[in-house]
């Protein structure tokens, strides 16, 4: 059964129907979400909220869109605003202890296991940097893809593309350089 | 390696997503010199993380099933997903912010250049010097040369300057 025929089933009030989707797109959803935010009990959260709103909004689903493309729109709203409310948290936190307000850091606990580098590598990549280098090496996505998912314009993916490739190599250069 | 540096500052001046991606394009896609300073999808790969490492999914149906239980899903917009424009707009923005100030750019740059023109531009064959002396070198009209006057009154800096026929 493709993705149409699933949610035609899941609007008609096949609820199990919703599983099957979620079982085909929750390792994808999650992979993209800890690489966004760089941990496990956010990319949860955002996963489950993500799924939550993809179930409420089915009956908006466009059939000549692509699905997938769909859902990591909604998952990558999701896991700005997820940024956006940790960054407001870290700046009253930082607030309360009198000290200045640096941004989030990198939470490096479980993205990337057994490569410590990873969370340091990705910390270099803004947001959006990061989605279009996971969908474009994990998905195989092209930039006209990517900008179906992230709803810019094909050029501005290529230039965010652009920019995380660069930055990685240079990077991976660094931390292969000898001492 | 120097090649690429060489692009990646032009890269960096062209103020426009377009142009930009014209130049990746037209040349940093296609050069594997360039393609060499870049990472590549197995390099990416090595350090994101994939389908295979998020382990366990299972306890995440149990906690959707609750929500969204008895929930028939909507048809009318939700608030969230009509940000998805949101984009566009900003996109939109962005131009008008570019074009308005490439618009002030160009007014300052005229206004600077008729600011530095100005003291050069003193009038045909009127030479005005450091005092209020004014002379006038040669003055035609219809070809022919010219009558002139000049009546400066004493309690004024108004000059008039008058030319006319020789009949």
């Amino acid at each position: 059964m493709g993705d149409n025929e699933l949610v035609a089933a899941c609007l008609q009030g096949q609820g199990e129907e919703f599983r099957k989707i979620m079982d085909i797109y929750k390792g994808p959803v999650m992979a993209l979400a800890m690489n966004i935010l760089g941990n496990r009990q956010d990319a949860e959260d955002s996963c489950q909220e993500t799924f939550i709103q993809v179930y409420r909004n089915l009956g908006r689903f466009d059939p000549q869109r692509s699905f997938k493309n769909w859902i990591f729109t909604i998952l990558y709203r999701r896991c700005l605003d997820q940024l956006k409310k940790k960054r407001r948290f870290q700046i009253a936190f930082n607030k309360a202890k009198h000290e200045t307000p640096r941004g989030t850091p990198p939470d490096t606990a479980g993205a990337g296991r057994g490569q410590p580098l990873s969370n340091e590598i990705l910390g270099r990549l803004n947001p959006k940097e990061r989605i279009v280098l996971t969908l474009w090496a994990n998905e195989g996505f092209t930039a006209a893809e990517i900008s179906d998912v992230l709803r810019c314009s094909s050029p501005t993916a290529r230039v965010y593309l652009f920019n995380a490739r660069k930055k990685i190599k240079s990077v991976l250069e660094k931390s292969h350089a000898p001492f | 390696m120097r090649h690429f540096k060489g692009m990646d500052l032009f890269y960096r001046l062209l103020p426009f997503p377009s142009w930009k991606d014209a130049l990746l394009r037209g040349h940093i896609e296609r050069c594997p010199e360039c393609e060499r300073c870049l990472a590549s999808r197995e390099e990416a790969r090595r350090i994101l993380v994939q389908v295979r490492d998020v382990g366990d999914l299972d306890r995440l149906w149990p906690a959707i099933s609750d929500r969204i239980h008895g929930i028939r899903p909507l048809l009318e917009p939700d608030l969230g997903l009509e940000r998805e424009a949101a984009p566009t707009l900003k996109g939109g923005w962005r131009l008008a912010a570019a074009a308005a100030g490439m618009s002030l750019a160009v007014v300052l740059t005229l206004a600077l250049v008729n600011f530095f023109r100005s003291p050069s531009i003193s009038g045909g064959g009127i030479a005005q010097g450091e005092t209020d002396q004014v002379q006038i070198h040669y003055v035609r009209i219809d070809n022919e040369p010219a009558r002139t006057f000049i009546f400066k009154p004493h309690d004024s800096d108004v000059v008039i300057v008058w030319a006319g026929k020789n009949i």
